[in-house]
């Protein structure tokens, strides 16, 4: 799932502010009595409204699991828990890609390349001299979204995607409000 | 508060009626129900 998640999601930001820029309705919004900041939080909400909802079809799993056996809820919680911090932080990278660019498809092939460095950031790791490679680790996606699925919690990895996604949030509305 | 409900119905109309949107979903659902997935 995590995997569809990132070759779906930047089909899905892409257009979010590069569509709107190349039909020239961003100025009629960002001249709205709205500011910046509710623009990009509802982009973000409704697109990840849409991949949450793509993920509920997997309910169906769990309520199988439930009907025919006795599972334990905790890695399922955290799994789930895990896809939807993972989701939160490729939706919000693919928002902050498609506010750099006025074309659909570099944004979206911009997104995919983020979001695969950042997931393969810790295989490159033994590669770079002392302080980079520990930066590097820490960067990793895959190294906090692991843990998670597997059903251990860490405060730190919830830390990863919230300050990762506040920051592309922000920097997309920094971005906007530069117009 | 009332001007970020208003985008965000609008955005979710959107976002939820394009066709990249149904694609998406789509290939999510089919490869989520494909058994070896």
């Amino acid at each position: 799932m995590y995997v569809l998640t990132i070759l779906l999601v930047p089909a899905l930001t892409m257009r979010a502010f590069a569509e709107e820029r190349r039909t020239d309705t961003l100025e009629l919004l960002l001249t709205a009595p709205v500011d910046e900041v509710a623009i990009v939080l509802a982009k973000f909400l409704s697109v990840l409204a849409l991949v949450l909802a793509m993920y509920a079809g997997a309910v169906v799993y769990a309520v199988i699991l439930d009907r025919y056996g006795s599972p334990d809820w905790g890695p399922i919680a955290s799994g789930t828990l895990a896809l939807v911090c993972h989701a939160a932080l490729i939706v919000s990278i693919g928002l902050l890609m498609s506010s750099l660019t006025e074309n659909q498809v570099v944004a979206a092939a911009l997104t995919l390349g983020t979001s695969l460095m950042l997931w393969f950031a810790d295989s490159v790791a033994y590669l770079l001299p002392s302080p980079f490679d520990v930066l590097a680790l820490n960067l990793s996606l895959i190294g906090h979204f692991k843990p998670m699925v597997s059903g251990s919690v860490f405060v730190s990895d919830i830390c990863y995607f919230v300050s990762l996604s506040l920051l592309a949030l922000f920097l997309t509305t920094r971005r906007l409000a530069e117009r | 508060m009332r001007a970020l409900g208003i985008l965000l119905r609008k955005e979710m109309l959107a976002t939820f009626g394009s066709p990249i949107g149904y694609t998406a979903a789509a290939v999510f659902l089919l490869v989520l129900a494909t058994p070896s997935a």
